[in-house]
């Protein structure tokens, strides 16, 4: 067991030295904004980048130039694909930021931000808005509402479930944290599955292609949330990265450290919890970038959480920004889950890089 | 920096491991704490760097309660090389040197020429100057420990506690380990095994038998033959090395003399 984890996390593609990172994450941005450009461009109606720049600008200041391009298109780039696409950038930098966090958490490289059961909470209040609540309400904007806030709400109340199994007179444990989030997950898993069982003639694929993830209720009243909380967290885990570090090197090395472990422990689950309930509440579940996104990233600059975080962030929006390109073309007018490009997607991408390495 | 402990208790689900510990150990001193398996000699050191909770009693660092001290304040003090070891994520050894500046650092602090040369010359002082890039899980045993003891160098605190910190190493290194805590300018306290080693390193031995302190003293009065048969239960003989005059001690189990023999 030992092995085979240490084994991914001995993965390294070239570590770079600190003075390097400052110029790989500001060669990244670029890449970033240039993703960002090209996926609103990209789609059934194809823009070419240059009006895709310049409505975008004559929307932000709609003084500096006269803006004559068809109404529609201007739809399509500032409410449509825009939102879609920061909305995309805001979920991969979270869930990569959130998977980083929680691996050193319970100091294992197979956590993932879906592992303590946050997402199964969130899913369960999701389905119940989807299948439920949005029939009785029956009104199709109010439904969009409630899916987003009965996801957190069931986020908060797998938080607490999980943190009630878990704590004990010794704190939160990595192993009672990932058994009770274990746990949890399977009792909500059981009542997502329930509901949809009794619902399957009336609406049952909506909870599912939901479960499954996707950017698709993207507008732009919906960013503020994921944003505001993307970005509290991460200026908190960064001002925390050499705490982070001090905790993979384990419980009692971390306290001699100075670090206040359960206290440092809690905030950390509850910050995770409410980056990724948040997350989970704007787009479904969308597994494997957090988990494979830090890993990725851990083989370039090295476990360093002042390196990896801000690495983490960059590297996952870009990947998703272009899975959820990938998603809404290659089976257009249909749209793919994003869980579902991202298992296929990634997977093997990552057996490429472990195979890579493992013959030299 | 000394420390002093009054009525020291520890326990786990109401049964005492550790009872009613005084320990003086004054500013300068390599004291070594020796006794059997499950004689307590770790939980007391994890009672002084703050994992155990005592049930009972003080314990002074400076005549400052360190109970009262933050977690990081403690870390600036004190600084610990424990057995506990993972590696289930890459650092570099220099990374994990520098872990030993976090005690010092603020939220937003980045780190400065001062913390680079702190670990430079913390990795030379342990001869591992030319690993500073190597990752620390493809370390042998001994360079693992040694890195660990740079990192509480580099954390540049006073007092300074190690767990058995010749364990696996081959008998160059537990000398020069040893001879390396003695020289440094700080207070250790060294839980460990090795008579030999308390013998010839540490100027003051307590040897803790059942939670409780057998005897404290210098190792030549404390590390008899007597003691080592009613603590260790077996039989020694305690000489002197010619070439430095320390204590020599050889081990023979009771039945090898044939006290026990298979008579019935």
């Amino acid at each position: 067991m030992q092995t085979g984890l240490s084994f991914f996390a001995r993965l390294e593609l070239r570590t770079l030295p600190y003075r390097q990172t400052g110029v790989f994450i500001l060669f990244l941005g670029v890449f970033l904004f240039l993703s960002m450009s090209m996926a609103v461009s990209i789609g059934s109606v194809s823009l070419p980048l240059e009006r895709v720049w310049s409505i975008i600008f004559h929307q932000l200041f709609p003084e500096s130039m006269p803006g004559d391009w068809p109404r529609n298109e201007i739809g399509i780039v500032w409410q449509i694909r825009l939102p879609r696409v920061i909305l995309g950038a805001l979920v991969g930098a979270g869930l990569a930021v959130a998977g980083t966090t929680i691996q050193s958490l319970v100091r294992n490289p197979l956590a993932d931000p879906y592992l303590l059961g946050i997402s199964s909470g969130a899913c369960t209040g999701a389905v119940l808005a989807i299948l439920f609540i949005s029939r009785i309400l029956n009104t199709k904007l109010s439904g969009v509402y409630s899916i987003s806030f009965l996801a957190f709400l069931g986020a908060v109340l797998a938080f607490f479930l999980v943190y009630m199994i878990a704590q004990s007179s010794n704190g939160l444990t990595p192993m009672r944290m990932i058994l009770s989030g274990l746990a949890v997950s399977y009792v909500f898993m059981a009542a997502t599955n329930f509901m949809i069982y009794l619902e399957q003639r009336n609406g049952a694929t909506s909870a599912i292609f939901w479960m499954l993830g996707g950017l698709g209720g993207a507008r732009w009243e919906k960013l503020l949330i994921p944003f505001v909380v993307l970005l509290g967290s991460m200026s908190f885990l960064t001002m925390q990265a050499r705490s982070l570090n001090s905790l993979l090197m384990g419980d009692e090395n971390a306290i001699v450290l100075g670090v206040n472990l359960n206290r440092f422990r809690l905030t950390l689950f509850v910050v995770t919890s409410v980056l990724t309930g948040a997350l989970v509440a704007v787009s479904g579940s969308i597994g494997f970038v957090g988990l494979v996104i830090p890993h990725l990233v851990r083989m370039i600059v090295g476990s360093d959480h002042r390196k990896v975080l801000p690495v983490s962030a960059v590297v996952g929006a870009i990947f998703l920004i272009w899975v959820d390109v990938f998603a809404r073309t290659i089976l257009a007018p249909r749209e793919l889950p994003l869980g579902i490009v991202t298992g296929f997607l990634g997977a093997p991408f990552f057996i490429w890089l472990l195979r890579r390495k493992s013959k030299s | 920096m000394k420390l002093r402990t009054e009525n020291l208790g520890w326990g786990i689900n109401g049964k005492k491991i550790i009872d009613n510990l005084d320990l003086h150990i004054r500013e300068g001193d390599c004291i070594g704490i020796v006794g059997p398996n499950g004689s307590g000699k770790s939980s007391l050191l994890r009672c002084i760097y703050r994992v155990n909770k005592p049930s009972s009693g003080t314990i002074l660092l400076d005549e400052e309660n360190i109970m009262r001290l933050s977690t990081r304040e403690m870390a600036k003090r004190a600084a610990s090389v424990l057995q506990e070891s993972t590696d289930q994520f890459e650092f570099r050894v220099r990374e994990v040197v520098m872990m030993g500046r976090n005690p010092h650092k603020g939220l937003l602090d980045r780190d400065t020429e001062q913390d680079k040369s702190l670990v430079s010359e913390a990795l030379s002082r342990v001869g591992l100057a030319d690993f500073a890039d190597r990752f620390y899980s493809t370390l042998s045993g001994g360079e693992k420990q040694r890195t660990l003891i740079a990192r509480a160098l580099a954390q540049q605190a006073e007092f300074l506690m190690l767990d058995e910190p010749t364990n696996h190493l081959d008998i160059h290194y537990q000398l020069e380990i040893m001879e390396l805590i003695r020289t440094l300018d700080v207070t250790s306290l060294v839980v460990m095994h090795d008579l030999n080693l308390a013998a010839q390193y540490c100027n003051g031995v307590y040897v803790m038998n059942g939670g409780k302190i057998h005897t404290f003293g210098p190792p030549e009065e404390v590390l008899t033959a007597e003691m080592i048969r009613k603590v260790y239960r077996v039989n020694a003989s305690v000489n002197r090395q010619p070439e430095t005059g320390k204590l020599n001690i050889s081990f023979y189990h009771f039945q090898s003399k044939g006290i026990c023999s298979t008579s019935k």
